[in-house]
């Protein structure tokens, strides 16, 4: 008896319709723990979802794979959206997945360790790329809501601190599906619109995990470390640490705090331009200039008084000369009643015997001058000294 | 670059720096004095910066690509 066969691909192309047509398995919700995940060079992501009970082989194709809001692992703890499809080569049904979705604190975490793990290895959170801030920026960006307390804080710090700065708001979703994707879209559009900017605050205020959890998205992570222009991260308070913070050039705690780092405080700054007021500085100018000129007063003087004191000893020392010089001058002998004696001829007649009877003679005063006759050796003279 | 020109942030640099030159007081008074009309004008470029405030708030408007005053309120 001929029994009536059908060939394996039509078995399975019957099982594939009846999957297709079923409206519970084109859009399951599946929970589940993941293993055996591998990730396929060409970008394509499998795995198995697991329970006490049984498990699934799971797709996620690699157009999905960068839309993902979380890192998988194996051990985590995931819901995952997809439809079941046969893949009839392997003879097998699989869940496609479309997104995926993490609940509790502990899939969260395991998902934060597990990017955080990945992006480190590729160096995103390198110090090495890390850039200075600028210290006096002219204009800051900031990617957050515009209605949320970050902004508020932040202008109100700015305002405060340093009120000669501009601010550019981008406006975007801070929390939920797509805030990842408009952060990041916010980052690439400042840096390439507003490549003048001195620095950028991406961040938002506090709140629970989930609410923070689009600052761990990967989307936000390279958008950050691609920026041209620094980052600073801002993300819910002091406790909160989310990957946008370790790939970002500087973590601020707070929103409050991102813009303390970003400017510096006025008073400072009018303290640091004080010190060198032309006051202070024309303090120390004055007193080296009286300084100065009471060196040159003191060396006036000085040199006024050597001069003196030469000029004194020069003048004792001609005064003295002309004593001497009066000393020994004839005329000033003459003045004290004596006479000079000459021959007509100017010679002076120092003995008697120079001057013979008849010899004439000038005889000088110092009144004037007399001719006289010598009458020879004076013998009256001497009788007259015999006398007394 | 005119000395006008110049940024806060140049001027309190050269502000400092020039100051810090002129305490040391190394230098012969004259060459002072010179250093001290310098102070004097970057001193009055940087107090003037800080004397008076000047804030722009702008909102981005990734829709149309164009900027406008962001309201506070």
């Amino acid at each position: 008896m001929a029994l009536r066969s059908i060939s394996v691909t039509q078995l399975s192309a019957y099982i594939k319709r009846l999957i297709a047509g079923d409206p519970i398995l084109s859009g399951v919700i599946v929970k589940g723990e993941i293993s055996k995940l591998t990730r396929h060079s060409s970008g394509h992501v499998y795995f198995t979802l697991k329970d006490s009970g049984s498990r699934i082989s799971c797709f996620l194709p690699a157009d999905r794979v960068p839309l993902l809001r979380y890192e998988l692992e194996d051990g985590m703890e995931i819901i995952a959206i997809g439809s079941v499809s046969l893949y009839e080569k392997g003879g097998y049904y699989s869940l496609n997945v479309r997104s995926v979705e993490v609940e509790g604190e502990g899939a969260l975490s395991a998902a934060f360790e597990a990017l955080k793990r990945r992006l480190e290895a590729e160096g995103l959170f390198d110090p090495r790329h890390k850039k200075p801030l600028p210290p006096f920026p002219k204009r800051i960006g900031v990617v957050t809501s515009p209605t949320g307390a970050a902004i508020r804080d932040i202008l109100t710090t700015l305002k405060r601190r340093y009120p000669f700065v501009d601010v550019l708001i981008y406006p975007c979703l801070v929390q939920g599906d797509g805030a990842a994707a408009q952060i990041a879209e916010g980052i690439k559009t400042l840096n390439e619109r507003f490549p003048e900017l001195d620095l950028m605050i991406v961040g938002r205020g506090g709140g629970s995990a989930e609410d923070l959890w689009c600052f761990n998205e990967e989307a936000v992570a390279r958008a950050v470390y691609e920026s041209e222009i620094p980052v600073i991260s801002a993300v819910g308070h002091e406790i909160d640490t989310v990957i946008c913070d370790l790939a970002a050039d500087v973590r601020a705690a707070t929103p409050t705090a991102a813009a303390e780092l970003a400017v510096p405080h006025v008073l400072d700054l009018k303290d640091r331009v004080a010190q060198c007021s032309p006051e202070r500085l024309s303090e120390r100018l004055l007193s080296r200039i009286s300084m100065a000129e009471l060196r040159t007063e003191h060396a006036l003087s000085a040199a006024y008084s050597a001069a003196n004191d030469r000029i004194a000893a020069l003048s004792a020392r001609l005064l003295a000369d002309l004593r001497s010089l009066e000393a020994s001058d004839p005329l000033a002998v003459l003045a004290r009643g004596f006479a000079y004696v000459t021959d007509t001829d100017g010679r002076h007649i120092s003995s008697p015997e120079a001057a013979p009877e008849g010899t004439l003679l000038r005889v000088r005063f110092s009144g004037g001058e007399i001719g006289a006759v010598s009458r020879g050796a004076a013998e009256g003279a001497k009788e007259d000294d015999d006398e007394c | 670059m005119s000395v006008e020109k110049l940024s806060f942030e140049e001027a309190l640099a050269r502000l400092e720096e020039k100051s810090a030159r002129l305490r040391s007081g190394e230098l012969p008074l004259e060459e002072s004095l010179k250093l001290y009309e310098e102070c004097v004008r970057y001193h009055d470029i940087c107090a003037g910066f800080l004397a008076e405030a000047r804030q722009k708030i702008e909102l981005y408007r990734p829709g149309t690509g164009e900027t406008e005053e962001f309201d506070e309120a």
